[in-house]
């Protein structure tokens, strides 16, 4: 079982690479190599459409979603779970937007809205660690499901007539909108940022070793003497705040804010966490795994859109793709570690 | 590995409810939802007139129904370590199912057998994935949700009527005020309550997820087990969906959609633990009463669709806080 193989992934995770065997190669670079394999089926069923215009699209959908999956990734690693993103990058757009066309200046209006993620990510933080902490396992998938309910509503209720609003604000646009070159535009270097220091976050400080530590043994975590509380309070609060860049993000994407803008990202993101090798119940993930991830379900959106599937044929195919991924990823895997 | 080690860890604690679930006389759990239960039902009742009435209280019950039968088969699944986010897809088809097949004259032995097959059939391939594949379940069934209602939305994407004048007025019949669908609830609990606390099934239930290895270790099949237990949440669920089509008269693809993580609510306020080894079928009923309770209350106070949401986030977090172990 994966179970066992986990300190030693966690280990090869934090450490780098080390000495090992072909499927263990196979096992580090198999997203990447679904990736590929995705790209290939999709130049054979729609060469017309593969272009380097449709990578563009391919890459700006992903943005968002790739920032939202980094803070989801700190939370599985943690072995925490966080289903408010959606409702909380919904919010985030919402309150930007409303902000600015009520003519706050947007510096003013992106920052409160981060601020706000930011507290609710905490609430987050303070019920799953602090107040439920001895609550029969998994108190964070309860809360955050009400914190889902609860962001949802508010940005539902301060919206003017539950319409998205529009953003005309010329510097918002040209700080987060997205031009027709990847490099040109600059929530490209948002993310490329917030990757980098997540990585760093994740491999190279105490925090991210804490939370290596207590996602694969909370009790021994606690023995050793780390601080399951205020960890698991960090990493809630992280994932908060990284689901209102993206809430940011998409807003800019969009040009608008609505509180469905980012309907469904929950399960876009964990999905895109475990595919990128993320365990679902901690100690193993990292940063560039959830990228690949990302990745791979950008592609399968949009071929399946490209390819003008009907919706119910989509659902069926994302299903199916993401299942077979998931279990190549694990026969790949027990080979590798022969357990 | 996490799961693993943190219920042996527990299993101090644990293994009284592992061993026997009658250890103490009432579960103060359970004593302390139905508490929860009254208090939220009195609020309501300040707030709207004729909360606490005959009527609205069949209607609350015929209401509870699918969420009830649907969590009934969750907290299997939970107590046995796993977790099964098809289960409303599941409840969407098999309704659109039932629907369809009460339109081209089918009897109705035929409706029930074929909404039975469907769920066992589903359940069956879930295990499959997690089982054999060991692809982890959430994932899995998270895959299978998205299939299934692929699946519901190509059978019809319009509604359909229940056509059997029969089929309908079995689920019309109340006894003594009680609602049909709530009859059928309260006939699964206690065949489901049976099921997990006084047989062998129960404990090995229980056993596969407090300690998967070690019950196969002890000579349990538990890969049989997890098969079973998975393919009946499934059948649940498609019991769900032949109730909410006899309720509503409709099988509707988009029907069904957030009941599997309303049925989760219920299942761990009953006490459930996400992680296996424990959960009452109990407690799950008394948590989809609480739930709906709450869901109807807030819908029938006309307050604006989005304090709905709010007031439901928030009421959830207050039970979660009640409900928190102590010490």
């Amino acid at each position: 079982m994966t179970k066992t193989s986990t300190p030693v992934t966690a280990a090869a995770a934090a450490q780098g690479p080390h000495k090992s065997t072909p499927w263990q190669l196979v096992d580090r670079i198999s997203v990447v190599l679904y990736f590929a394999a995705l790209l290939v089926v999709f130049a054979v069923f729609a060469p017309k459409a593969f272009t380097p215009g449709t990578a563009v699209t391919v890459i700006q959908l992903s943005i968002p979603l790739v920032v939202i999956a980094t803070g989801m990734t700190f939370c599985l690693v943690c072995g925490e779970v966080d289903l408010s993103v959606g409702g909380i990058a919904g919010l985030s757009s919402t309150i930007a937007a409303l902000q600015m066309s009520n003519g706050m200046p947007w510096p003013f209006a992106v920052a409160l809205a981060l601020l706000v993620s930011t507290v609710l990510g905490m609430l987050n933080g303070i019920f799953t660690a602090w107040l439920v902490g001895s609550f029969p396992r998994f108190p964070s998938f309860l809360v955050t499901l009400a914190m889902l309910s609860v962001s949802v509503g508010v940005a539902q209720a301060i919206q003017p007539m539950q319409q998205a609003i529009a953003i005309q604000n010329v510097g918002f646009q040209s700080a987060f909108g997205f031009g027709s070159s990847i490099l040109g535009s600059y929530p490209t270097w948002y993310a490329i940022a917030v990757l980098i220091v997540a990585h760093l976050v994740l491999t190279r400080t105490h925090f991210g070793y804490t939370i290596f530590a207590i996602g694969s043994n909370p009790r021994a975590a606690e023995f050793i003497g780390f601080g399951i509380v205020r960890t698991k309070f960090w990493v809630l609060t992280v994932s908060g705040f990284l689901s209102g860049v993206g809430g940011i993000l998409l807003a800019g994407f969009v040009q608008a804010g609505y509180f469905a803008v980012a309907k469904g990202t929950e399960v876009d993101a964990i999905a895109a966490a475990v595919i990128g090798g993320t365990a679902l119940f901690g100690g193993r993930g990292t940063v560039f795994g959830t990228l690949w991830g990302v990745l791979v379900l950008g592609v399968l959106n949009t071929g399946l859109l490209i390819m003008q599937v009907p919706t119910n044929w989509q659902l069926v195919t994302k299903g199916f793709l993401v299942i077979l991924a998931l279990a190549v990823g694990e026969q790949i895997r027990q080979r590798a570690y022969k357990t | 590995m996490s799961s693993m080690l943190s219920s042996l860890g527990r299993q101090g604690k644990t293994t009284g409810s592992l061993v026997r679930s009658k250890a103490s006389p009432v579960n103060p759990r359970l004593i302390l939802l139905a508490v929860l239960i009254v208090a939220v039902a009195v609020i309501f009742s300040f707030l709207i007139p004729h909360f606490v009435s005959p009527n609205s209280l069949a209607n609350l019950l015929r209401q509870t129904s699918v969420l009830a039968i649907v969590a009934f088969g969750a907290t299997f699944v939970i107590v046995a370590g796993e977790i099964d986010l098809s289960v409303g897809s599941v409840v969407s088809l098999v309704a659109v199912l039932t629907a369809m097949m009460s339109r081209d004259n089918n009897p109705i032995p035929m409706m029930l057998a074929s909404a039975a097959t469907t769920g066992l059939a589903i359940g069956a391939a879930n295990a499959f994935l997690i089982v054999k594949l060991r692809v982890p379940s959430f994932l899995a069934t998270l895959g299978t949700l998205s299939i299934v209602k692929g699946l519901a939305m190509t059978v019809s994407l319009q509604p359909v009527p229940v056509r059997s004048v029969d089929f309908v007025k079995f689920f019309r019949i109340s006894f003594a005020g009680i609602p049909m669908p709530f009859i059928l609830v309260l006939i699964l609990l206690g065949l489901a309550v049976l099921l997990l606390n006084y047989s062998r099934f129960g404990v090995h239930t229980r056993a596969v997820g407090c300690n998967e290895k070690g019950a196969r270790l002890a000579g349990l099949n538990t890969t049989r087990h997890r098969y079973i237990v998975l393919m009946l949440g499934s059948l649940f669920a498609a019991i769900g969906g032949v109730v909410l089509a006899g309720r509503t008269n409709y099988g509707m693809a988009q029907s069904a959609g957030g009941l599997e993580l309303d049925a989760i609510s219920a299942a761990i306020l009953g006490g459930s633990r996400l992680g296996g080894g424990i959960g009452s079928v109990a407690g799950t009923m008394l948590g989809a009463i609480l739930l709906t309770m709450i869901f109807v209350g807030i819908a029938n106070m006309g307050l604006p669709g989005p304090y709905q949401d709010i007031a439901k986030g928030a009421l959830i977090g207050v039970a979660i806080l009640l409900m928190r172990k102590r010490g």
